[in-house]
């Protein structure tokens, strides 16, 4: 009797997960099921979630005309080079603040803490004006420069964490056989913070990828913008063409959800630091 | 002690140091400190798009005056706080509750990687399809409430000026929720199951339990959650201006579409510029929150 008590209040359960499951999921399955159905099997009523018939020609579609592919290389372009940069620079500046007393510390430390929550909008209209000046204006350079500085605060902090788990006597033993602090650094410290360096450039990877204010305000040249400001353009113009939109929507999702998924514990212990005791 | 001045032996000299911090010092100087100090001056002049800072005439607190004395901004300062405690509040709730049922599941990490994908999908790309889930038309939710019997005809989500801030607050849970069950979820983890056999023996309720027990337990993971999502959700710009522009008839604007729409739609970069010091000056007790709550967890 207790053991058929216990099952269905499992069976319960697992029902209630999937009722979540599938509202969760409903606006991803759709759009993947809407990128691989014919433009005639999309707007009908009632909504069908499963499309009548496969088609992948809306991605072979969308590949081959219009300007979607630029968009994709434009932010895969921007998107790296932001990365690599954001590694090596708060690498070294994380190693810094873990390992150095300096004057100006607190004020250092202060701006990568509070930076972390600056909300954008507000250096939006100082930063426009700014490469106005200097003639990176509709310059996909502004966006790096831009991207490097607002996701590095998150860098640093996170970076920080993974540094002061190594116990100093490691390079001391280092120093100790003749190592110089460079040679420590390279050879001990860096191997030991490998992961933390990569989370911190896929994060930065995905922070590009993803922006959406800055990329919308610099850059007004077509051929010179990101997905997610391609995407809003083609949503735009093209509002009979759900298919193709679609499958555009999966193609820049996807590196974006993947990445996340890998990377998803290291996001919320780096917001959480010390809130999670044990 | 003997430990350091060990240390200390192998301190190198200060150069070492500051040409490690140079360059995050200085990209984070130009792009994050250098505007802001702009705003302030920016916001005490009658600067716009045509007129540089360098030639506008300083016009003292007129531009502050005049905005707050505009009945259309405070009109959108109610809206944005009205659309952050919304938004916070419903996704807070949500992921508390998943949290909670997750939290002793043999599943349980298993569907929380799998509910956590609204918060991996682009902002873009959700509010997109959103604007289709939504349609009145077509949108598979407007067909779901009536398949319901909650609604009786198609509900113009977002094409309403009285509804279109509630499409908006609907498409933002869902991405938003996950973010809090996510932190909720890693909170909870970590409650001693000493403790909860004691409660179990002492015949504890699963409320009792739940108000007295578990939630005091992760209370500084709730303040930070709540922290980070008050300023993140208060700003808003992308979900809101990709689903509908501010629109219709503003009946979408907070502050930070606003910004966005003075200065770079009306190129009145003053206003904009006034505008953002308000935004910040009313940020700063949260970002001092926050750095106070980073520097005392260091401490402990």
């Amino acid at each position: 009797m207790k053991n058929i008590k216990h099952v269905s209040k499992d069976i319960v359960k697992y029902i209630i997960a999937l009722i979540i499951t599938i509202f969760t999921l409903y606006p991803l399955i759709w759009m993947i099921t809407f990128s691989v159905r014919k433009d005639s099997d999309i707007l009908t009523v009632p909504p069908k979630l499963i499309p009548t018939k496969f088609i992948f020609e809306n991605y072979i579609k969308i590949w081959n005309q219009g300007t979607i592919p630029k968009f994709f290389i434009n932010s895969l372009y921007i998107s790296i080079i932001t990365a690599v940069i954001i590694v090596a620079i708060s690498c070294i500046a994380a190693y810094g603040l873990s390992r150095f007393k300096f004057k100006g510390k607190t004020i250092f430390s202060f701006l990568v803490l509070s930076s972390q929550l600056f909300p954008t909008v507000i250096i939006m209209v100082p930063l426009f004006l700014f490469f106005n000046a200097v003639k990176l204006y509709d310059n996909q350079l502004a966006l790096i420069i831009s991207y490097i500085a607002i996701f590095m605060p998150f860098s640093i902090f996170l970076l920080l964490g993974f540094f002061n788990t190594i116990p100093k006597d490691l390079e001391e033993a280092a120093y100790i056989d003749g190592a110089s602090r460079m040679g420590a650094f390279i050879r001990i410290v860096l191997p030991n913070v490998s992961t933390g360096l990569s989370a911190v450039g896929l994060f930065a990877f995905i922070g590009a990828w993803q922006e959406f204010l800055f990329a919308l305000t610099f850059i007004t040249t077509e051929s010179k913008k990101t997905l997610p400001i391609g995407l809003l353009y083609f949503f735009g113009q093209y509002k009979a063409d759900y298919a193709g939109l679609m499958a555009a929507s999966v193609i820049a999702s996807l590196p974006s959800i993947i990445l996340f998924l890998i990377l998803q514990k290291y996001m919320v212990k780096g917001f959480l630091g010390g809130a999670i005791k044990g | 002690v003997k430990k350091e001045s060990r240390i200390n032996e192998y301190k190198p000299r200060n150069q070492f140091v500051y040409l490690a911090i140079l360059p995050a010092a200085l990209i984070m100087s130009i792009v994050l400190v250098v505007p802001i100090l702009f705003n302030i001056i920016g916001s005490f002049t009658n600067m716009d798009l045509n007129v540089p800072l360098n030639k506008s005439n300083f016009v003292g607190a007129y531009n502050y005056i005049s905005i707050l004395k505009d009945t259309n901004f405070w009109t959108i300062v109610l809206r944005n706080l009205w659309w952050t405690i919304a938004v916070l509040s419903f996704a807070f709730i949500i992921g508390l509750v998943l949290a909670i049922f997750l939290k002793d599941q043999k599943f349980g990490k298993f569907f929380l990687n799998i509910w956590i994908v609204p918060w991996a999908m682009p902002e873009i790309t959700t509010a997109i399809v959103w604007v289709i889930l939504l349609s009145p038309d077509f949108g598979p939710f407007n067909f779901l409430l009536k398949n319901l019997h909650i609604i009786s005809t198609p509900i113009p989500w977002l094409s309403s000026g009285r509804l279109a801030l509630w499409g908006v607050i609907i498409t933002a849970v869902w991405k938003f929720f996950p973010f809090n069950m996510a932190m909720i979820y890693s909170g909870l983890q970590t409650f001693p199951e000493e403790l909860h056999d004691a409660a179990k023996v002492d015949g504890v309720n699963a409320w009792q339990f739940f108000w007295h027990l578990q939630l005091p337990w992760i209370r500084p993971v709730v303040s930070i959650v709540s922290l980070l999502g008050f300023i993140w959700v208060f700003n808003w710009f992308s979900l809101i201006y990709a689903m509908t522009r501010g629109g219709p008839g503003g009946s979408t604007d907070i502050l930070a579409i606003y910004i966005y729409k003075r200065a770079i739609e009306y190129f009145h970069t003053s206003e904009a510029a006034t505008l953002s010091v308000l935004v910040l000056l009313f940020m700063i007790p949260f970002i001092i929150l926050f750095v106070r709550y980073n520097i005392s967890k260091k401490e402990n």
